[in-house]
């Protein structure tokens, strides 16, 4: 038994193996918040109206979709095929990471919550200064860099406490990459819709092509870790590195247009409704 | 919709400051921002792009033979998989032969090195004098048509050869200058341990990283892979033979494709007739 998904010299098995750490990581990340959850439902004198209870209850789907989206990438069997095997894999534990998992967390979280963790934490200046659009970009985008990176790849894979690192690193670049999106806190949000899809286009969608056409056209494969595992199914180390930069290149389209896209609609839609100032007051 | 929106914007922040003044120091932040990903990037590209370089004095990435070491491609005849007898040297003159030992159930290593070569092989540029012969070291298992199926996942110009007996694989081996090989079998099933050995290296050598213990270092694992009733531990580098006759370099397994892909046009041009000065 073992602690987190690392490299194995082994040929690859569909034998279940158990990785308690990611099970404990996992609950980690989802007790506190049902707990607080919880907390503040029974700590609320009155009941809420039905629109924001169902508002409410879609965030904890939300949270724990994100919860189960990080269990998938990080437990058996993607995550031992993508710490020891395929590059591919590792690419898709990346991408369930930062553009499925860290949304999902992010949109999960109510405000209250986030408020009383920064406040305990003394971390809210903290937080208003990594969530400046262009550090919170360039901080994503230089874990990708260098979490892709051949050493940081051959080195921290080929054990588990490095493993859980790399898998830190995603998991936490991508919740920062999401915030000047769908913080929690509005002011640490970028209020016009224009300027979240040139941020969510540049951080998300342009430098990851650069790792991706690396591996995709690489003459050689990059990662010793995947080139030198016993093979999956006759997949050779060339191919699955090339799809491993397809997947990097092409995998966060619908999520990153997607996005831009229903950002577009709801401009679009609160562009047709009159301006406050112009409604009459509403009676009371 | 990407995000709810229920309760957002009703609490104020904690500290109106921080929220003011975003602007202020943006042009630092933007500078610092880009000396971080140069910097970044300069790393990545550094180790990505390091992998090919020449490491130390010898021409070869793979292990170079000492000029004292140096011996001749083994003079001895196989059948291959298709019944027809193979002399390693005499039916291979004037390419690189690239001698390895494996076996069909090895659970890891021959099928890595093997999936090596072919993928360099593969290569568009490749030397195309170079003859991959793979030497079975489990003759009683693998048959011929067991032995070329299994070559063929991964290329069909390389050569099956089957030892006609259990001494002719040791005389390989002795030729080679290669560790010998051991059958292992699994005492939870058969009730009883045995080891074989050819060749003439002693068993306290296989210890050596350079040997295939088909996953015996972790654990005996050929039992839980098909009909397998024993394991076979091997030498696992791949013995590379230039067309004069002399084999330069070895290639123990882990070795990357890029040191195959190295050293194999060195080897490919070396067909002089006085081996030290031209293969060293």
């Amino acid at each position: 038994m073992s602690f987190w998904c690392s490299a194995l010299e082994e040929p690859w098995s569909w034998s279940w193996r158990a990785y308690p750490g990611v099970w404990a990581a996992s609950l980690a990340i989802a007790v506190p918040y049902l707990a607080a959850r919880r907390r503040a439902r029974s700590m609320r004198p009155q009941p809420l109206d039905p629109a924001t209870t169902a508002a409410q209850r879609r965030q904890t789907w939300l949270f724990l979709a994100g919860v189960l989206a990080f269990w998938a990438a990080s437990d058996w069997p993607l995550g031992v095929l993508g710490a020891g095997y395929l590059a591919s894999a590792h690419m898709v534990q990346f991408m369930l990471y930062t553009l499925v998992a860290a949304p999902l967390l992010v949109l999960g979280t109510p405000e209250p919550m986030a408020r009383r963790i920064l406040a305990k934490l003394r971390l809210y200046r903290v937080m208003t200064r990594l969530t400046q659009p262009v550090f919170a970009g360039l901080v994503f985008n230089g874990c990708l860099v260098v979490t892709h990176s051949p050493w940081a790849v051959d080195t921290l894979r080929a054990n588990q406490f490095g493993s859980f690192v790399m898998d830190a690193v995603w998991l936490v670049s991508g919740v920062l990459v999401w915030l000047p999106i769908c913080s929690p806190l509005v002011e640490n949000r970028l209020r016009a819709y224009p300027g979240k899809m040139v941020y969510l286009f540049l951080a998300l969608g342009v430098v990851p092509a650069v790792p991706a056409g690396f591996l995709t056209f690489a003459g050689f494969p990059l990662y010793a870790t995947y080139e030198l595992a016993p093979r999956f199914y006759g997949l050779d180390a060339a191919t699955d590195q090339q799809t491993a930069g397809l997947i990097m290149k092409l995998g966060g389209i619908p999520i990153v247009w997607g996005t831009i896209i229903a950002m577009m609609m709801r401009w679009a839609d609160e562009s047709k409704m009159p301006s406050p100032a112009a409604l009459p007051p509403s009676p009371r | 919709m990407w995000y709810p929106s229920t309760s957002l914007g009703k609490d104020p922040p904690l500290a109106s400051g921080d929220v003011q003044g975003r602007e202020s120091g943006h042009a630092s932040k933007v500078r610092w921002g880009i000396r971080f990903a140069v910097v970044a990037a300069v790393v990545w590209l550094t180790v990505a792009c390091g992998t090919g370089g020449d490491t130390d004095e010898s021409r070869y990435e793979g292990l170079a033979v000492p000029a004292s070491q140096l011996r001749q491609v083994p003079d001895m005849a196989f059948t291959d998989t298709d019944g027809n007898d193979i002399h390693l040297a005499a039916d291979t003159q004037g390419q690189v032969r690239l001698v390895y030992q494996m076996f069909t159930n090895c659970p890891d290593i021959c099928g890595v090195q093997l999936a090596q070569l072919a993928s360099v092989l593969n290569r568009p540029g490749a030397p195309t004098n170079v003859a991959v012969l793979a030497v079975t070291v489990d003759p009683d298992r693998d048959t011929p048509e067991v032995l070329r199926a299994y070559l063929d996942q991964f290329s069909e110009d390389f050569v099956g050869l089957i030892p006609s007996s259990e001494q002719q694989l040791t005389d390989l081996q002795n030729a080679l200058g290669a560790l010998a090989s051991i059958k292992i079998f699994d005492t939870t099933t058969t009730g009883a341990h045995q080891m074989t050995s050819e060749g003439d290296a002693s068993h306290e050598d296989m210890d050596d990283a350079h040997i295939d213990h088909g996953g015996t270092a972790g654990g005996m694992t050929a039992m839980d892979h098909g009909d397998v009733d024993y394991d076979i531990a091997h030498d696992a580098r791949v013995f590379a033979y230039a067309p004069n006759g002399y084999g330069y370099a070895q290639y123990p397994h882990p070795t990357r494709q890029t040191q195959f892909d190295h050293d194999l046009p060195i080897l490919a041009g070396i067909e002089s007739d006085a081996p030290v000065e031209a293969g060293l």
